[in-house]
């Protein structure tokens, strides 16, 4: 019996956008926006320990 | 340059994310605390924050997605359109606080005792100088924060905002406001080369030198070189909404 297959499952749209099927270029992108991602959270962050610290204030006291 | 087709062409395929149909319940729950933890990452100084709001958001969208609803949008837009509004959302309150609060606690104890002392001696020496915008003294210095204040940054936070409700206009503003960014930030790495005798020499001295200066900026200046491959290579049918 022809087309007795069953019909494909349908997925959901961010199924298709799994690391393996984006270009390299947007893995390049994607991959360099989580890295500066972290850093700008972090430098952002560091800036008032570092502040406090350079200028007299000891943890603890 | 070939656009690189991704899958969501295919006329047959599942309606693309972003597209005008009835929000799955509890979208519209997640989504707000997205955004929320997205808005309190890039406050800078309490980033961290935002991070587990940020996370919990994003984990919602997850699970909504696996249960089989709709995705609201492709993960690697959450994360181009996230890192967008934090790199711009940082150097904003940053440099707002340098021009109408320089001598507030934060402004001078935290910017200019944090990033002046350790990364750019002019925003230590010269840190609140000018009379009434405040900002810093340097030649130029201040012509470029305020374009970046005034016309930039509020540019390119609306454009990742509406790049991350996958709108059509948001996506082809995140390409005009990349190249504005290349623009201001040739032009403000140069500018501030020029005053090289207070920014790093003898006059204000950073802790970290020559060096940090360019580390420390090149989180914010390396922002176009995600976006531009990004942007050219992804499938822009993706942004659908007008």
């Amino acid at each position: 019996m022809p087309n007795s297959a069953p019909p494909p499952v349908r997925t959901p749209a961010d199924d298709d956008h799994r690391w393996s099927d984006l270009d390299p270029l947007v893995k390049f992108g994607v991959a360099l926006a989580g890295v500066l991602f972290c850093l700008v959270v972090l430098e952002g962050v560091l800036l008032v320990p570092y502040a406090l610290i350079t200028h007299g204030w000891t943890p603890g006291r | 340059m070939s656009m690189t087709t991704q899958p969501g062409t295919d006329p047959e395929a599942p309606t693309p994310p972003g597209a005008s149909e009835p929000a799955a319940p509890g979208i519209r729950r997640a989504e707000k605390w997205f955004f929320a933890g997205v808005i309190i990452t890039g406050s800078i100084l309490v980033g961290p924050l935002g991070l587990p709001v940020l996370a919990y958001g994003a984990y919602q969208l997850w699970k909504i997605q696996k249960l089989g609803q709709e995705a609201v949008r492709p993960w690697h837009v959450s994360v181009i359109g996230a890192f967008a509004i934090i790199d711009a959302a940082a150097n904003f309150v940053g440099w707002s606080f340098c021009t109408f609060a320089g001598r507030s606690g934060v402004g001078w104890s935290i910017l200019r005792d944090g990033y002046g002392y350790g990364f750019d001696g002019l925003y230590y020496g010269a840190y609140g100088t000018n009379f009434l915008i405040h900002g810093v003294s340097g030649p130029g210095e201040q012509s470029y924060i305020f374009m970046a204040m005034f016309v930039v940054w509020p540019m390119r936070l609306c454009a990742a905002w509406a790049f991350l409700k996958m709108k059509r206009w948001g996506f082809r503003w995140m390409i005009t406001t990349t190249w504005m960014l290349v623009l201001f930030w040739v032009g403000w790495t140069t500018n501030g080369l020029m005053q090289f005798q207070e920014r790093f020499a003898t006059d204000g001295g950073p802790q970290f030198g020559y060096l940090g200066w360019w580390m420390f900026n090149s989180v914010f200046i390396l922002g176009p070189v995600v976006m531009v491959p990004y942007l050219y290579t992804v499938n822009k049918e993706l942004w659908t909404e007008e």
